[in-house]
């Protein structure tokens, strides 16, 4: 993501307890978020996130990242994007500036992140690592 | 015609935008981006209040140099962008 002014006009107002709906840029939460095509809708964290938890955080002290939570070590975090296959992020808990529920396509339909389906379906995402790099390219070549 | 109160002019990266305020939720697909002179005529109609499309123009036309019938068309082209986003009332 880029825009560092706006992502932090959004975070101001996600402090205030205003639901932002922030579009997306960048592939690297493949194939749950579709960059470009695809917005977030971003809460407070309210100081509560899990591992699974898909998040905007200020990551490596350098960027913001949406990116997924793989491990949570006390106030050390570990993050991950989907659509990548091995670089992970890291920051403190209280770089975690907002907890994304859900996904918008351009139709305005809008995806609960943590159903069931999708909770599951990310988990078994997470396991198959090692083969990401080849679904991803299925997958590209798919939607293309 | 009148700015909603929820609507404020803010400067984003460089940028004006029109940013709502004391709202539950904000798309920020839909975030209204004015040039200067757009800026400018939003600033004008949020110190008049109650505004019209000719009060407008006539400010326009002492502030910049254009002929009132230039002004009024862009004016009337603004208003009804604004009026089309929302955020005029």
């Amino acid at each position: 993501m880029n825009d560092n002014g706006f992502i932090e006009e959004a975070l101001r107002l996600v402090q205030k307890g205003v639901t932002v709906t922030f579009p997306v840029t960048g592939q690297s939460m493949l194939p749950f978020i579709i960059g470009g095509k695809e917005s977030v809708i971003l809460h407070s964290p309210g100081g509560i996130v899990d591992v699974g938890d898909v998040v905007l955080a200020w990551v490596d002290g350098n960027r913001y990242v949406v990116h997924r939570i793989i491990k949570l070590d006390y106030d050390r975090v570990t993050l991950m994007g989907d659509g990548n296959v091995a670089v992970t992020e890291h920051c403190r808990l209280n770089d975690i500036k907002a907890r994304v529920t859900h996904v918008v396509d351009a139709d305005n339909k809008k995806r609960d992140l943590y159903s069931r389906w999708r909770v599951s379906a990310a988990k078994l995402w997470y396991w198959l690592r090692p083969i990401r790099r080849y679904l991803l390219a299925i997958y590209r070549r798919v939607k293309r | 015609m009148r700015i909603k109160k929820d609507f404020v002019l803010r400067e984003v990266c460089g940028e004006n935008v029109i940013m709502g305020e004391n709202l539950k939720a904000i798309d920020f697909r839909k975030i209204l981006t004015l040039n200067e002179s757009a800026a400018w005529l939003w600033k004008e109609a949020k110190a008049q209040g109650d505004f019209t499309v000719e009060s407008l123009t006539a400010r326009l036309c002492e502030e910049y140099d254009v002929t009132a019938e230039e002004a009024r068309s862009s004016v009337a082209d603004i208003l009804e962008k604004w009026d089309k986003e929302g955020v005029i009332e």
